[in-house]
């Protein structure tokens, strides 16, 4: 007993209808799969991000916008650490390295980040760059996708965006980091000592030195938005993260902001969940009156399914198969349109932000399939039923 | 050998009164024979067709094939039977238009727990028999008497012993029901039982005995058959 082929006729007899109904399931499917690929994406690859950045300590202020400056370099305006303190904090024997930021300036809308190459080295994890270090307060090194050429030379503008605010000078190019899946990956990375002259502040070097990096002299620091503090053990982090919460200064994970944030997200996404179900639930419904109204032209070809000897069940599941066949064929496709969305969308976001995000189905998205075949299954029963239940000749008469 | 008694079905009209539908004290058919069932429209007919085939519940009344009850049978057993020994035409045919002509004739295949496959040589060889071109792929593509004798060959899949026919020469014109009529000789002549419902004069001719049907009562009608000379 195979109900497939008259399923399929019945279903190619009524192409469009049934391509209709393909695209509108397949579009409520997709719609819920894109959303929960893509947070999780969204989510796996902020917390990539987030995790070569140690303990970041920086003067009092929201932590989420501590942390978009810091990691995720959203402009956002941080208070200024005082020198006396910057000097306390570099001098940190717990840490395996303390690297001054600073940011505000760009070029065509790429951030540009004062730092210092130990850094580079911590977020390269110690493979090669390629070009070499910066070496001198004009030179830099450039994330993995900037769009610019090793030996190019670019005028650093200060703000972050298309607005010309002034010009800070000319900045070479000397080598690019390789990938680390992090912001930082499209950003234009010089020494601090840049940064701080071209806002004509004192370099951290007394006169007459021109070199970069630390040891600076704490009389020529200047005021210092944030540090990236490194750590090598767990109970060092803790202890640096503990020792640096005081009311001048705050400490934190760039994990424990997220934990946070998540938390917030998982609402928004336990809320999507529920209206994409809901969606799809109205959708199945709406084919479900559509298949139902499809019954009444299919009724006297069943009827004489049954009248060559097909029985009652055979013709049952002929409609059942007909209708799951839509569902399941929309659910497939929305499935793979998600996909492609999920795709779309975080290649956008790693352009934007220089996150980069794998969208893959999973648990979450079969589930959310499963569900829709679960409920697919069960309402395909009930125009099977309404011609079921009634006795063949009444159509063939 | 069909053997029906008292066969009793009333429906209620509009007003709720009940008239006969079926009210019919004895037919028997034999195997081997063409039978034609007249009458005007409303008479019935197609409802005796339909009882004799199982599809129609009675009120009361026995139906029997040889030494099969079907009027006792289970719901699925009766299709089951049906499937097995009735091969049924419609007068509006009843094809699947998305289906080539070789594909419609394979349609009880479908949930007769058998391989299509298996089928298709018997399928061409039905087709070919009956005069229609199998090279065709649409249905849409034959003429009304082909498609008439599709719906013929999906009756003969199986080799049924009895052809129960509603109108089968209703929509055709003189040529192909001309066609249809030898066809359905040739099938009473093979030992079948060929019960046909119908109003066309060549049918008649050929039929070996004509009944007639009004208000549910079946008469005889000697004179009018092939076996009245």
């Amino acid at each position: 007993m195979n109900p497939l082929p008259p399923a399929l006729a019945f279903a190619r007899a009524n192409g469009l209808t049934t391509l209709l109904f393909l695209v509108l399931i397949g579009c409520a499917t997709a719609l819920g799969v894109a959303v929960t690929a893509q947070e999780r994406a969204l989510r796996e690859a902020s917390a990539r991000a987030a995790d070569p950045f140690g303990v970041i300590v920086a003067g009092p202020g929201s932590h989420t916008d501590l942390l978009m400056s810091v990691v995720y370099l959203q402009p956002n305006p941080t208070h200024l650490l005082p020198p006396e303190i910057s000097s306390e904090i570099l001098a940190e024997r717990r840490a395996t390295f303390v690297a001054p930021v600073a940011f505000g300036d760009s070029h065509a809308g790429v951030p540009i980040v004062g730092t210092v190459s130990r850094l580079l080295t911590h977020l390269a994890d110690d493979r090669p760059i390629e070009g070499r270090m910066f070496e001198r307060a004009e030179e830099a090194v450039i994330g993995s996708r900037v769009l610019l050429e090793i030996g190019a030379e670019v005028v650093a503008q200060h703000g972050v965006g298309l607005a010309d605010e002034g010009d800070h000078g000319l900045i070479r190019i000397v080598g690019r980091l390789p990938e680390t899946g992090t912001a930082w990956d499209r950003a234009i990375l010089v020494p601090i000592e840049f940064s701080w002259l071209a806002h004509s502040l004192t370099t951290g070097h007394g006169p007459g030195v021109d070199t970069i990096g630390p040891p600076w002299d704490p009389a020529y620091l200047p005021g210092i938005p944030a540090f990236i503090v490194g750590y090598d053990s767990l109970p060092a982090a803790y202890a640096l993260r503990q020792a640096w919460r005081t009311g001048e200064t705050t400490a934190f994970f760039p994990a424990e902001v997220l934990v946070t944030l998540y938390a917030i997200l998982g609402d928004v996404r336990a809320l999507m969940g529920v209206l994409t179900l809901a969606t799809q639930a109205l959708v199945v419904a709406a084919v479900l009156s559509g298949s139902v109204a499809l019954m009444q032209l299919y009724r006297t070809r069943l009827a004489v399914l049954r009248a060559l000897g097909a029985t009652r069940l055979y013709v049952l599941a002929v409609m059942w198969s007909y209708v799951m066949t839509l569902v399941a064929g929309g659910a497939l496709v929305g499935l793979l349109v998600g996909w492609g969305v999920a795709q779309v969308v975080s290649s956008v976001i790693a352009e934007e932000a220089g996150l980069v995000l794998s969208p893959r189905i999973g648990g979450a998205e079969l589930a959310l399939v499963g569900a829709l075949l679960g409920l697919g299954a069960l309402v395909a029963f009930l125009p099977a039923w309404t011609l079921f239940r009634r006795p063949p000749v009444t159509y063939l008469r | 050998m069909l053997v029906a008694r008292d066969l009793r079905l009333a429906f209620a009209d509009a007003a709720g009164a009940r008239f006969d539908v079926l009210a019919i004290d004895h037919l028997a058919a034999e195997r081997g024979s063409l039978t034609v069932l007249t009458g005007p429209s409303g008479s019935g007919k197609s409802t005796l067709l339909y009882a004799l085939s199982g599809l129609q519940a009675l009120d009361a009344g026995e139906v029997r094939w040889g030494e099969t009850e079907i009027t006792g049978l289970s719901e699925a057993r009766r299709d089951r039977w049906r499937r097995e020994t009735v091969g049924l035409v419609f007068q509006s045919f009843h094809l699947v238009d998305e289906l080539s002509p070789i594909d419609n004739v394979l349609v009880p295949v479908w949930f007769g727990h058998l391989s299509a496959r298996a089928h298709r040589p018997r399928a061409t060889e039905l087709l070919e028999a009956l005069g229609v071109p199998t090279a065709r792929r649409r249905l849409a593509d034959l003429s009304r008497g082909e498609q008439q004798r599709v719906a013929l060959a999906r009756a003969l899949l199986f080799d049924p012993a009895v052809i129960l026919a509603d109108e089968p020469t209703a929509s055709l014109d003189r040529a192909a029901s001309a066609a249809v009529i030898a066809r359905f000789r040739a099938m009473a002549d093979e030992g079948r039982l060929v019960l046909a419902v119908s109003h066309d004069p060549a049918l008649i001719d050929a039929a070996d005995r004509v009944l007639a049907l009004a208000h549910g009562r079946l008469t005889e009608t000697p004179g009018q058959s092939r076996a009245a000379e």
